[in-house]
């Protein structure tokens, strides 16, 4: 290397004062392992501009600010600056571009939510940073920060009313009423939610007073639900008063006796939620969640035309139709191609397949869904659709999703797929 | 001590003595790169909180060092955070007046020089940062930017030029 290496030393002497000390160093330590920045630590000059608009103001605050400060003193006055329900790009960039000078990091939550263009919604990226601090969901804050939340979204115009309180004088603690919501499940479900096995449930706590559509306002009132960190166990919710007294109480049954439930909706729901769009069920997938519905009618009879439907249903390669599974999606492709104009080759590298085989009133039909895997940056996603008559081969009802023109749920949603047979019989 | 705790241990000192060996330098370069003071010690504690999750997958190979995986780590920080802020003027003098006070007593030639190494492209300012100041090989610069060691000679050469400075040895990759 040279000797005399100019740039090092013009560097160094230019920027000597530019450093970090052991307390920065211990500091970088500290957050390392804490997996979170600091904040950053501040440069003279800046100290010296801020103290200095401080004393302008006249205000003795602190400058560091956390996710929740940031929020109420530079985002929210901000939202209140026009009366859009979302930001614009520019006043995203500004955000960002404050959060990033006050030390807060982006999360990959707030990041996700701005490139898929949900944070423009003003209150969802509000929520995303405070979120960062407090956590996901906005029932395991503390009531205080709820209500804190809740009367800055009125105080930036963003809604009308306040719905999240804290208890005044006279009404009941949120102590006192959790252990009245406990208490009930353990008479009422004989299930026990104890202190000790608080890692066991997740408890959701609310304090809310809500606006009824004419204008009536309810009582305020404590809304508990217990959800299970094991999604095989039951969770319940319950509503005190703020006197204490129990408004409501339900116990959504877990997996484990998924199949004693009678309301069949329940369990398309539990496994929506387990294994997402019924049209990307594994076969197993769908013959458990027959076996479940047959559970149900076993025990509490058969109760909606959707069962019986539902349970007619066949999966993947037909048995009994002259066009399989395989001939289906093929056919559905060659449509689509036909009625878009797009070339099948290149909707097939584009699109990924699923097929249904339901029992139609025109007999056995094969719903196929073509899910394009990659829509696009200003897509959520992009679907097309095509039902093939499973006996006669031919292809109907060849669509392709677009907002505001058709729905999603017409052609894609089981149960939407299956009222139009709300007058089969019900039994046979 | 039970063996996770003696590990967490070793692990701690290792990236003190990283932050000590390196934290500056570091610092240092990020300002540079970015002319921001405070998004300079931004990108410092990113690149030692990125650091400090990959530890445990860092390992000597290929000669590769610590230094140099420390300095390819800080860069790409830098680089995100520069394509991040390409929206915002640079004011370089704004951003040696953000410097603590010690700036004061500067020469005025080290300061010209630094604010032209500052005023440079991105990808000379690279390898000028990397080269001249973190004093890696070409090779090193190669390996942490990801191009063969020609192209970095090509830009060195260019931003020698940019520089219009009697920077000796530019060629010279023996250390």
């Amino acid at each position: 290397m040279m000797e005399n290496n100019r740039v090092k030393q013009a560097l160094n002497n230019t920027l000597s004062s530019l450093y970090v000390n052991d307390a920065e160093a211990s500091a970088l330590l500290a957050q390392a392992k804490g997996g979170k920045k600091v904040k950053k630590k501040l440069s003279v000059a800046l100290v010296l501009t801020m103290i200095l608009m401080l004393l302008t103001i006249g205000a003795v605050a602190a400058v560091i600010l956390s996710n929740k400060q940031f929020v109420d003193q530079i985002v929210a006055p901000m939202a209140k600056d026009n009366a859009s329900n979302t930001w614009t790009g520019d006043e995203v960039v500004e955000i960002i571009r404050l959060a990033e000078k006050n030390g807060i990091m982006i999360s990959d939550e707030i990041q996700n939510r701005i490139n898929n263009h949900e944070g423009r919604s003003k209150i969802e990226l509000m929520r995303s940073f405070v979120s960062a601090e407090l956590g996901p969901y906005i029932a395991t804050w503390s009531i205080e920060d709820q209500a804190w939340f809740d009367e800055l979204l009125v105080r930036s115009g963003l809604s009308e009313q306040q719905t999240r309180f804290t208890p005044s004088n006279g009404e009941i603690s949120e102590a006192v009423a959790l252990d009245k919501a406990k208490k009930h499940i353990e008479s009422a479900y004989k299930c026990m939610i104890d202190n000790s096995t608080s890692t066991a449930y997740i408890v959701h706590t609310e304090y809310r007073q809500f606006v009824k559509g004419n204008g009536d306002i309810e009582p305020r009132r404590w809304y508990f639900h217990f959800e299970p960190n094991d999604s095989s166990l039951d969770s319940f919710d319950v509503v005190v008063s703020s006197q204490g007294e129990i408004i409501e109480a339900k116990r959504v049954v877990g997996v484990k006796n998924i199949g004693d439930v009678a309301s069949v909706e329940a369990i398309f729901d539990y496994y929506d939620s387990e294994y997402g769009m019924h049209y990307e069920w594994s076969q197993k997938v769908w013959e458990s969640f027959q076996a479940d519905l047959q559970r149900s009618v076993d025990k509490h009879g058969l109760q909606t035309n959707f069962t019986a439907f539902a349970l007619k249903q066949k999966y993947g390669v037909s048995q009994t139709s002259t066009i399989n599974q395989h001939e289906a999606v093929n056919a559905a492709f060659r449509a689509t191609a036909e009625t878009s104009g797009i070339n099948e080759e290149e909707l097939r590298k584009q699109y990924k397949s699923n097929a249904l085989l339901l029992v139609g009133k025109e007999g056995l039909i094969w719903k196929v869904s073509l899910v394009n895997t990659n829509p696009g940056k200003h897509r959520s996603f992009d679907l097309r659709h095509a039902e093939v008559n499973a006996t006669s081969g031919e292809v109907k009802n060849v669509m392709h999703y677009e907002p505001g023109k058709n729905s999603i749920y017409d052609a894609y949603y089981l149960i939407e797929v299956l009222t139009d047979v709300s007058d089969w019989p019900t039994k046979g | 001590m039970s063996y996770a705790v003696a590990a967490e241990t070793v692990k701690e000192q290792r990236f003190m003595q990283w932050v000590k060996a390196y934290s500056d330098a570091i610092l240092r370069t990020c300002f540079v790169y970015l002319s921001n003071v405070q998004d300079a010690e931004d990108a410092m504690q990113d690149t030692f909180l990125k650091a400090w999750k990959a530890m445990d997958t860092f390992e000597e190979r290929n000669g590769a060092s610590e230094k140099t995986w420390l300095i390819k780590i800080a860069i790409n920080v830098c680089h995100d955070y520069h394509r991040s802020k390409w929206f915002r003027k640079v004011d370089l003098e704004k951003a040696l007046e953000d410097l603590p006070a010690r700036y004061l007593s500067v020469e005025d030639t080290d300061v010209t020089l630094t604010m032209d190494v500052m005023r440079l492209p991105e990808k000379l300012k690279q390898v000028v940062l990397l080269y001249y100041y973190q004093e890696l090989t070409l090779r090193e610069v190669a390996d942490v930017l990801g191009v063969v060691p020609s192209t970095i000679h090509r830009r060195l050469r260019q931003a020698e030029e940019r520089l219009k400075r009697d920077l000796t040895g530019g060629e010279d990759d023996g250390k």
